[in-house]
C-alpha cells in the first residue's frame, strides 16, 4: 500500500509527552476526518503483506491495526466495543492517545493512595492522551469506537494476530458504528 | 419537581459515586435549557447568589444554586475570558465539570511532593492531556492537580461539593510563581470588594450568555425565594 499523509513529516516524540500528546491529537483528529483513508487502512488489515490482521483480542472488544510504522513511533488501532467492559483498575502499560468515535468510554484515574482522583464519561469529539504507568481503569459499551495511537506495537493476544471472524466481527461492528 | 431541587445530598467521600450522580443531574440540566435559563435568570433576584458570584481575572462566576449546607453542592456557571494561561492548581473541594461551549485545554498533574511552599512548577508532571469539548463531563478529587487554558467565551456548569480544606494550591507554569487561594470567609473585605459581582456586571453578563446559548427571557418575571411568579407586563 502506498504511504499516506501518516507517514509524511517528523517521527512522534513519545520521550516527551506533551509533544507527543499534541502530535497525536492532530494526527487522530484528522484520521478521523478523512473517511477514505480511515475505510482503506480497516478495509485492508487483514490483506496486508508479513502484517496480516495485528491487532488485540478479548471477548467484549478488541482492537485492529491499522497502521504499525516503527520509523514514524506510529502505532495506530480501531477500537471497538462488541460488549459491555467494566473494567480494573490497572497501571497503564505504555502512553496513548485516543479521539472517540462512537458511544462512550468511561475513565478511572486512581492516585496514588488508591483514592479516585477523576471520573470521565468520555464521548464525541473527546481526545485525550494518558501517560504511561498511570493507574486506571476503562469500561466501554457495544457503541463504543476509538482511534487509538501509541508508540509501540501494543499485543495482548498470543498470537499476535486476528483471526478473521475476530476482524470481521471488529470491523463489521466499526461499520455499523457509521464511522467507515 | 425541578432537577437540583430533587439532587439529594450528595456523598463526596465516593467520588465514583458521586460522578454518577452529580454528572446526571447536570447532564439533565443541559438537556433542559429552560430550566438551565431559569436558574441564571433567577440571580437577578437572589442577592444572596449573586453575593457569591465573582468577576475575577481569569473567568466570571455566577452561583446558580445553593445547598451546600443541606445537600453538599453548588452549582456555578463559569464564562472565561480571554487570558489563558497554564496555571496547575487543586481545589478546596470536590467537583464536576460540565462544558457548555467553547473548549477547555485540559492537563492534569501528579506530583510526587507534597503541595506546599517548597513544591516547585518542575515537581508537576502532566499524566493526562485533554481537548474538554461542548458536552465533556468530569468530577475530580480536590486534590487533583488540573490546569485549563481556554478560548474565549467558553462556559461550563461547575458542581462543586463540600470544602475540604482552608486552601487550594496555584502555581502559573510559566513564571513558576505559586499561590493560595482560600475561600471567602478567609478573605478580606477589601480582597472580596476587588471580585463582587455587581447586579449591573451580572444583567451584562447574563445578556451575553443568553445570547450564546439562544435564550429568550423568561416570559414570567422569577420571583425571589419564597414568593410566587408574575407575568411580565407588555
Amino acid at each position: 500500500m502506498e504511504a499516506s499523509w501518516l507517514q509524511t513529516g517528523d517521527p512522534v516524540d513519545w520521550q516527551d509527552f506533551e509533544t507527543a500528546s499534541a502530535t497525536g491529537k492532530e494526527i487522530l483528529e484528522r484520521l478521523a476526518g478523512d473517511r477514505s483513508l480511515l475505510r482503506q487502512l480497516t478495509f485492508t488489515a487483514h490483506d496486508r503483506d508479513g502484517d496480516r490482521g495485528a491487532g488485540a483480542w478479548t471477548d467484549d472488544g478488541g482492537e485492529v491495526e491499522l497502521l504499525a510504522d516503527d520509523s514514524m513511533k506510529l502505532f495506530i488501532y480501531l477500537h471497538v466495543g462488541l460488549g459491555n467492559h467494566d473494567g480494573q483498575a490497572s497501571p497503564l502499560p505504555a502512553s496513548y492517545v485516543a479521539k472517540v468515535l462512537t458511544g462512550a468510554y468511561r475513565h478511572v484515574w486512581y492516585a496514588a493512595d488508591d483514592g479516585v482522583a477523576y471520573v470521565t464519561h468520555e464521548q464525541p469529539p473527546g481526545l485525550y492522551a494518558m501517560r504511561g504507568g498511570l493507574e486506571h481503569s476503562i469500561s466501554w459499551d457495544t457503541q463504543s469506537t476509538a482511534l487509538l495511537l501509541r508508540g509501540a506495537r501494543a499485543v495482548t493476544t498470543e498470537p499476535a494476530q486476528l483471526t478473521e471472524d475476530q476482524y470481521v466481527a471488529l470491523r463489521n461492528r466499526a461499520d455499523s458504528a457509521g464511522i467507515l | 419537581m425541578p432537577i437540583l431541587d430533587a439532587l439529594e445530598r450528595i456523598d463526596w467521600t465516593d467520588i465514583n459515586a458521586a460522578a454518577r450522580v452529580t454528572q446526571e443531574a447536570v447532564r439533565a440540566l443541559v438537556r433542559h435549557p429552560t430550566e438551565l435559563r431559569d436558574l441564571v435568570y433567577g440571580v437577578e433576584h437572589r442577592p444572596d447568589l449573586l453575593e457569591k458570584s465573582e468577576a475575577l481575572r481569569l473567568d466570571d462566576k455566577i452561583v446558580l444554586y445553593e445547598a451546600l449546607k443541606d445537600r453538599n453542592f453548588r452549582l456555578r456557571l463559569h464564562v472565561s475570558k480571554n487570558l489563558s494561561r497554564e496555571v496547575p492548581h487543586n481545589h478546596r473541594f470536590p467537583v464536576t465539570v460540565f462544558i457548555l461551549r467553547g473548549v477547555y485545554y485540559h492537563k492534569l498533574y501528579v506530583c510526587n511532593m507534597p503541595l506546599d511552599e517548597a513544591v516547585s512548577v518542575s515537581d508537576m508532571r502532566p499524566v493526562f492531556v485533554r481537548d474538554e469539548r461542548a458536552g465533556a463531563c468530569y468530577t475530580m478529587h480536590d486534590e487533583t492537580i488540573e490546569s485549563n487554558m481556554t478560548a474565549h467565551g467558553t462556559m461550563s456548569l461547575l458542581l462543586r461539593g463540600p470544602t475540604a480544606k482552608d486552601r487550594a494550591l496555584g502555581m502559573d507554569r510559566d513564571s513558576g510563581k505559586v499561590f493560595w487561594k482560600y475561600g471567602q470567609q478567609n478573605e478580606t473585605p477589601e480582597q472580596l470588594a476587588a471580585v463582587r459581582m455587581s447586579l449591573d456586571y451580572y444583567r451584562e453578563l447574563r445578556d451575553r450568555i443568553a445570547a450564546a446559548m439562544g435564550w429568550e427571557p423568561p416570559a414570567v418575571a422569577l420571583p425571589a425565594a419564597g414568593e410566587p411568579a408574575t407575568a411580565v407586563a407588555g
